[in-house]
C-alpha cells in the first residue's frame, strides 16, 4: 500500500508502460523509454490516420516527463518534421491544450498520444504554428493543403526501426 | 529495473481465460496513481481516487481529474465500500490469476473439452478464497446459482436470513448465535458480544461476520479519526516568518523561501490529511520520510540546473574540464580583441606615465570615457592571459569553486576591452598586470 504514495512518478510510468505492453495502441507503432535509466524520457512513433492526408506517415516523437507526473503534463514534441497547422514545423512544438492548460492527472501518455493523433485530422487552424499550412486551411484550399501534407509525410516519414 | 519490473496491472487478465477480470480491476483501480484505491475517497462528483492522488490534484488546481468539475479537499468522503472491496480483490488476486493462467495452458494442452465447467470452477474457487469465512451454506448457493454476480446474492442472504427466523430460532442482536426465544433474554444479560464459531445448523450468512468486524474494529479506529485533519491556510495573508513559524510548530523543515514554504506545507497537509483519513494511519515518522522524499524529488532539494554551480559541495574541476571548450573559447575571444588596439601602443605608453595612482587611474576613467580605448593594456595581454590561467589552474587545485573561474575567464575577456574596476582598485598602473589577478581572488 504504502507504494503508491511513492512521489516519484517511477510506479506510475511503470505501470503504464506494462499496460502498453499488454495492450497496445493503435495509434502507435512503438512507445517506451529511451534507455532503461531515464524514466523519465520516452520516445514513440506514431502512424498516420488511414483515410487521411497523413495516411501511411510515420512519426517519431519525443516526451519528456516531469518530476511532478502525472500532476503536471508530459512533454511532447515531434521529432519527425510534420505538416501540420497545429505542430511547428521546424521545433516540433505541438498546440494542444491538453499538454497545457486542460490536462488532468486521469490522462496517461498512451491516451495523449491518442489525443495527439486524433488532433492530426482535427487541425485547429485558427491558433496556428504552422502559419503556412493554416492559411490555406483558412482559405480553402483543401486541394492544395492535402498535397502539400502528403508529399511531407511521405518525404520525411520516420524509417528508422520499422517494426510493422 | 528489470527485478521491480513485473509490477501487477489490470491487463495481466487479458490473455487469462478471466479476460473479463480486466475491466474489473480496472474499476477497482485510481485514475490518477493508476494503482489500487489506497483509502478511497469520493468527490461531490462522485469520482472515486486515493486520498493522497486527490488532494494533491484538488491543492495543484482545485479540479476533479476526471470530469473538471470544481471541488474541494474538506468536502471528500471516506468510500469506505470501495476500501472493503479493493482489499479484498487484492487478497484474491494472486490465487485466481494463478489458477486463471494454469487454465489458459491446461487448455492448450487438452483442447478445449470441459471448458465451461472448468470456468465456474474457478469462478467458485475464487469467491472461496475471497473471504476466509464459513461457507458451508454459500457453496450451495454458488452451485445453484454461479453466474450470480455480487450485489444480488447479497440480497439472497438477506432474504435466507428471514426465512431462517421462521425456525423458531431468534438470532442474538450482539453475538449473532441463534437459541430459543425464551433463552434470550438471560443470554444477553451476559452476552459479551464475542461471537463464537457457529455450530450444528447455525449456519451464520456471509453479512454477518462484517458486522461483527465493523464493530470490532471501530475502536480500534477511534484514534485514527481523533487525529486532526490540518486546515487549509490562506497562504497570501501570511506573513513569510508566520509561515515558517507555523512549520516549525508542525514539525516540518522551515528552510527556503516562502513560495517553497507553501510547497512543503502544502505537500504535508496532502500527506497528513490523507493519513487521517486512512483506516491503517501510518506514524509521523513514517510521513516526514514521506516529505523528505517529495523534497528531494520536487521540493527545495530538486535538481535544479541553475542552483547547481552555487552549491558548496560543487565538483569545480570537473566542472572545468567539461567546459573547457568554453572557457578555450573565451580566452581565444580575449586574445583576438587583443589585436586590433595594438596600434595605439604608443599614445598608451604616454598615458601610462601620467598614472602613478589607482585612485588616478580611476578618476581618469570617471572623467575621460573618450580615452578608454588608448588605455587597453595591450601589451601585456599575452602575460596576463598566461597568469590567469595559472590562476584558474591553481584555484582549481585549490578547491576554489568555479564560479571564480568564470569570473576569471569573462575578466580575461574584460580585461582587453574595457576597464575592470576591481582590479584596478588598489594596485598602480605599472603593478596592475601582475597583481590584478590576485585581488580578486583574494578578495
Amino acid at each position: 500500500m504504502s507504494s503508491s504514495r511513492s512521489q516519484t512518478p517511477t510506479k506510475r510510468l511503470l505501470n503504464e508502460l506494462q499496460t502498453y505492453q499488454s495492450d497496445p495502441n493503435d495509434a502507435l507503432v512503438e512507445l517506451g523509454p529511451v534507455s532503461d535509466n531515464e524514466l523519465t524520457h520516452w520516445t514513440a512513433v506514431m502512424k498516420g490516420v488511414p483515410g487521411t492526408a497523413y495516411e501511411g506517415g510515420r512519426w517519431k516523437l519525443d516526451i519528456r516527463i516531469p518530476s511532478n507526473y502525472p500532476n503536471a503534463p508530459p512533454e511532447v514534441k515531434f521529432v519527425t518534421r510534420i505538416c501540420h497547422p497545429n505542430v511547428n514545423f521546424k521545433t516540433g512544438e505541438i498546440c494542444l491544450d491538453l499538454l497545457k492548460t486542460s490536462w488532468s492527472p486521469a490522462y496517461t501518455i498512451t491516451t495523449t498520444l491518442t489525443s495527439i493523433q486524433q488532433l492530426l485530422t482535427s487541425a485547429e487552424p485558427d491558433s496556428p504554428l504552422n502559419v503556412d499550412i493554416a492559411q490555406l486551411f483558412r482559405l480553402g484550399d483543401f486541394v492544395g493543403a492535402e498535397a502539400l501534407i502528403r508529399y511531407y509525410t511521405e518525404s520525411e516519414r520516420w524509417e528508422g526501426r520499422q517494426s510493422v | 529495473m528489470n527485478s521491480t519490473y513485473d509490477i501487477p496491472d489490470s491487463t495481466d487478465w487479458l490473455k487469462t481465460s478471466l479476460s473479463a477480470f480486466e475491466p474489473l480491476e480496472a474499476a477497482l483501480r485510481c485514475q490518477v496513481c493508476k494503482d489500487f484505491y489506497d483509502t478511497p475517497m469520493i468527490t461531490t462528483c462522485s469520482h472515486t481516487f486515493c486520498s493522497l492522488c486527490i488532494r494533491r490534484c484538488l491543492a495543484s488546481d482545485g479540479k476533479c481529474p476526471i470530469c473538471r468539475s470544481s471541488d474541494q479537499a474538506d468536502k471528500l468522503r471516506k468510500n469506505g465500500a470501495v476500501q472493503e472491496i479493493v482489499d479484498s480483490f487484492q487478497a484474491a488476486r494472486p490465487a485466481a490469476l494463478k489458477l486463471a493462467r494454469e487454465d489458459v495452458a491446461l487448455r492448450e494442452e487438452h483442447g478445449a473439452p470441459k471448458r465451461m465447467l472448468k470456468r465456474k470452477l474457478d469462478d467458485t474457487d475464487l469467491e472461496e478464497a475471497e473471504e476466509q469465512r464459513p461457507k458451508q451454506s454459500r457453496r450451495t448457493r454458488s452451485q445453484n446459482r454461479v453466474q450470480d454476480s455480487s450485489p444480488p446474492r447479497l440480497e439472497v442472504i438477506d432474504l435466507d436470513e428471514d426465512y431462517e427466523d421462521d425456525n423458531g430460532l431468534v438470532k442474538c442482536p450482539v453475538c449473532n448465535i441463534r437459541m430459543k426465544e425464551e433463552s434470550i433474554w438471560s443470554h444477553l444479560d451476559k452476552c459479551d458480544g464475542q461471537s463464537k464459531p457457529s455450530s450444528g445448523r447455525n449456519s451464520r450468512s456471509r453479512s454477518t461476520p462484517s458486522v461483527t468486524n465493523l464493530l470490532q474494529r471501530t475502536p480500534e479506529k477511534e484514534p485514527a479519526s481523533a487525529l486532526a485533519r490540518l486546515p487549509q491556510l490562506n497562504y497570501s495573508l501570511l506573513k513569510e516568518n508566520a509561515l515558517r513559524k507555523k512549520l516549525q510548530d508542525l514539525g516540518i523543515p522551515a528552510l527556503g523561501s516562502k513560495q517553497l514554504l507553501i510547497k512543503r506545507h502544502v505537500e504535508w497537509g496532502n500527506l497528513w490529511n490523507s493519513n487521517c483519513d486512512s483506516a491503517r494511519p501510518r506514524t509521523k515518522r513514517e510521513l516526514l520520510k514521506d516529505l523528505d522524499t517529495w523534497e528531494r524529488s520536487q521540493g527545495g532539494g530538486a535538481p535544479n540546473p541553475a542552483a547547481v554551480v552555487m552549491k558548496k559541495d560543487f565538483d569545480g574541476n570537473g566542472w572545468a574540464t567539461s567546459n573547457k571548450s568554453q572557457f578555450d573559447e573565451l580566452i581565444a575571444n580575449a586574445r583576438r580583441k587583443r589585436t586590433p588596439v595594438e596600434k595605439v601602443e604608443m599614445k598608451e605608453d604616454a598615458v601610462d606615465k601620467m598614472e602613478t595612482t589607482a585612485a588616478e587611474t580611476r578618476e581618469f576613467y570617471d572623467n575621460s570615457n573618450l580615452h578608454n580605448d588608448l588605455r587597453r593594456p595591450s601589451e601585456g595581454n599575452e602575460d596576463a592571459l598566461s597568469i590567469i590561467r595559472e590562476k584558474a589552474d591553481q584555484a582549481n587545485l585549490d578547491g576554489l569553486t568555479s564560479r571564480s573561474i568564470v569570473n576569471l575567464a569573462s575578466r580575461a575577456n574584460a580585461h582587453v576591452n574595457t576597464v575592470d574596476e576591481d582590479v584596478f582598485l588598489d594596485a598602480p598602473r605599472d603593478e596592475f598586470i601582475g597583481n590584478s589577478l590576485d585581488s580578486p581572488l583574494h578578495n
